[in-house]
């Protein structure tokens, strides 16, 4: 069974994560480094979720690559294999040959399946390289075999059309010769279309991640406007606006409910048994709020305004649409992005400055928003300018991010419990154990917050230093020339 | 991944035999298992039918990036790979020695394969040497085998003493006896009493058997051409009691 991500995380990287049923023993494995063995591991099932490996290197693999992501069967396949061995003079093994009958169907599309061509399999054995090659080289020249059009997960994913939930619709801009105004629309298109990819993920809730590419698309939306206001004109633009706002707004709540679960979750899972068991109750209505919050997203999705706004966006943005360019002359894009880019960074670093290691939540805050905004756009231009020019600004950027956003889901935790607790209190139902529990957690968000605060002082002098500049100037100079 | 060394004083005790079999009981039960024969002899690598070569010996396989890794070679058993024996093991103490922090060179080895197996096994030598001062600091358990005669019984005290010295940085050690023949009432009598007598010795026993000597002839585990054996049934309960004890084992796994 081959397992990944709703939007394809392992697929895309090439390592794919493959469930294999063999001898009565069921082993999750991950495609490493070309060269490197797998990373596997026996397990009792398949998993949902990284986290619910046992601690190891292919559990580190797989929260690094999928996070938080559900792990989703994609393909099954069924395979009967013909085994055949070369043997050296020791009569050791030292190629297998396999005979692949294989017959795929994907879970989702219920009981289709599919019979895939006969291939003939050449596998390696580890220490046993020239036996192979040679054994490749016979086949090829002497026998006249082809190579087989691509693995047996490929064919099968070709053959059945399984594509992936939420497949990302929109690309950045690639030449630096279109006009702006057309690559702005195009783009925002995309990010339409990666909204749409993303409801029924949302309405079917089977990965909290639907909505953060949702919510990562709303946004990207409104940067995108933000960014372009000033060549982009039309009677709808307001309301265009206005309707990214509210999405924006009333999704808000639910991913955030989303991330306080997952996030105190984690917590309350380290804190010793006593605690936990205090915490049941407060965790219980976490529970019950995220499926109140979800439930109202639901319903929002089906509201006329949600369809309206989407109904604008697409208009706004088809080709021919009632979009009218602000601008006496639409410049090009890559011209645009240079003179965008160096307006956004240097916001950034005006900003920045009141960033002090014990600066107030609000200036913190103002930080993570400019940088956000600098974030997308670095994305919006990504493919005009070379990996090398572009990759070490985008990197730094993110290290600041990581932190900046970590300090405010800490923040956003912190003010939860607070109410939470002051509810339970009003109510009658909170015990002393559990009031205590929550002190502790709260303790703990401060001094994580506190060290978030600090780390993100110390990314942005990084940031802000001479060598970070030379390589952000890079892409305003380099957009100039052209 | 966890180190265990299959390691006795004494020569001709069912070591190797004791080693792949371990080995292989372990890899059918889903562990990832790199079987190390230290041993220039070689023996393990045979019966697995691999040639006991190791290019460039064991000096530039301490020196090498790659490690083991370049020198591992798979087995014909799933999840089973070998670490082959090389002639010049025999000089492993003086190339240790040479190389300098001798007693943690196999340790730092097995280091760079820890994210690919779950298990390695290390079939040693017999020989008290600052190579198996090395397989000392490496390995969390010494399983040992001990045939129920004076003399081997008397190795293990020697062994016992030596671990002693280590005081809490000795490995675990895990005695058993092997090549049990119930016929002699010599075998019987310290079957029954040796357990009670030594900690942490099994309760597990391996029969002595013709299917032991056929490996040799099969060059495969029991399991592979005898596999309904009373050997390998013992083999696969030892591998069980050695697991049990290992989760309550006293050292942390190798990361």
């Amino acid at each position: 069974m081959i397992l990944d991500t709703f939007d394809w995380r392992f697929q895309r990287r090439d390592r794919p994560l493959e469930l294999i049923q063999r001898s009565g023993i069921q082993e999750l494995q991950l495609r490493s480094a070309p060269g490197e063995p797998p990373l596997r591991q026996a397990v009792a099932r398949a998993p949902a979720f990284a986290h619910e490996l046992s601690p190891g290197p292919l559990r580190s693999e797989l929260e690094r690559v999928a996070a938080v992501r559900r792990l989703i069967p994609v393909v099954c396949l069924e395979e009967r294999l013909e085994e055949y061995h070369v043997l050296d003079d020791e009569e050791k093994t030292v190629v297998r040959l396999f005979l692949e009958h294989v017959q795929a169907c994907a879970p989702e599309q219920g009981e289709r399946t599919v019979k895939l061509p006969r291939v003939l399999r050449v596998d390696p054995v580890l220490g046993y390289r020239k036996p192979y090659r040679e054994m490749c080289r016979f086949l090829r020249e002497a026998r006249g075999l082809e190579d087989a059009p691509g693995e047996t997960r490929l064919v099968a994913i070709e053959a059945l059309g399984a594509r992936p939930g939420a497949d990302v619709g929109w690309s950045p801009a690639a030449d630096p010769e279109e006009p702006a105004t057309r690559v702005a629309l195009a783009m925002l298109v995309g990010l339409l279309e990666q909204m749409r990819a993303n409801e029924d993920g949302i309405i079917s809730d089977s990965d909290i991640e639907h909505l953060h590419d949702f919510r990562v698309a709303v946004r990207r939306s409104r940067t995108l406007l933000r960014s372009f206001a000033g060549l982009l004109a039309g009677p709808e633009l307001d309301g265009l606006r206005e309707a990214l706002q509210w999405l924006s707004k009333e999704t808000g709540p639910s991913r955030d409910a989303d991330v306080q679960l997952l996030a105190l979750g984690e917590i309350v899972r380290a804190l010793p048994e006593a605690d936990q068991q205090a915490l049941v109750p407060l965790m219980a209505q976490l529970e019950t709020r995220r499926l109140e919050a979800w439930k109202h997203l639901v319903s929002v999705l089906d509201f006329p305004r949600y369809a309206d706004a989407l109904a604008d966006i697409e208009t706004f943005g088809a080709p021919g649409g009632t979009v009218a360019c602000g601008a006496p002359v639409t410049p090009k894009i890559g011209e645009f992005a240079a003179a965008e880019l160096a307006r956004t960074h240097r916001r950034l670093i005006k900003r920045g400055r009141r960033l002090r290691k014990n600066a107030p939540d609000r200036d913190v805050h103002r930080v993570r928003i400019e940088g956000k905004r600098l974030r997308y756009q670095l994305e919006f231009f990504r493919g005009l300018y070379p990996a090398k020019v572009i990759t070490p600004p985008i990197k730094i950027l993110r290290r600041l991010q990581d932190e900046l956003g970590a300090f405010n889901d800490a923040s956003v935790q912190t003010e939860a419990l607070r109410s939470l607790a002051r509810e339970r209190l009003a109510a009658g139902t909170a015990s002393s154990d559990e009031l205590v529990a929550i002190g502790c957690l709260v303790e703990r968000l401060a001094r994580e917050k506190q060290s978030h605060r600090r780390r993100a002082f110390e990314r942005f002098v990084k940031l802000a230093d001479a060598r970070s500049r030379r390589g952000f100037e890079a892409l305003w100079k380099r957009g100039k020339r052209g | 991944m966890r180190v265990i060394a299959v390691y006795s004083i004494k020569g001709g005790v069912g070591k190797t035999a004791a080693a792949v079999n371990l080995a292989d009981a372990a890899a059918r039960g889903g562990y990832r298992v790199l079987l190390w024969d230290l041993d220039p002899q070689g023996a393990a690598s045979f019966y697995l039918r691999v040639k006991p070569k190791v290019k460039g010996g064991f000096e530039k396989l301490l020196s090498r990036s790659s490690g083991l890794l370049s020198a591992i070679r798979g087995s014909d058993h799933e999840r089973l790979d070998l670490m082959p024996a090389d002639f010049s093991y025999r000089h492993m103490d003086l190339v240790l020695d040479a190389a300098g922090k001798p007693r943690r060179r196999l340790k730092e080895l097995l280091g760079g394969v820890t994210q690919y197996y779950d298990l390695a096994l290390l079939d040693c030598p017999p020989s008290i040497s600052l190579a198996s001062e090395s397989v000392f600091r490496a390995a969390e358990a010494l399983v040992s085998p001990v045939i129920p005669t004076p003399l081997s019984i008397r190795t293990l005290a020697q062994l016992e003493g030596q671990l002693a010295e280590l005081g809490k940085k000795a490995p675990r050690l895990l005695s058993f006896l092997s090549m049990v023949d119930i016929r002699k009432r010599l075998h019987r009598e310290l079957a029954t009493d040796l357990p009670g007598q030594h900690r942490d010795f099994l309760k597990t026993w391996i029969p002595y058997s013709s299917e032991v000597e056929q490996m040799g002839v099969h060059r495969a585990p029991i399991s592979a051409f005898a596999p309904r054996s009373r050997s390998r049934l013992a083999f696969d309960a030892l591998w069980a009691e050695i697991e049990s004890q290992l989760e309550t084992g006293s050292r942390e796994p190798l990361e």
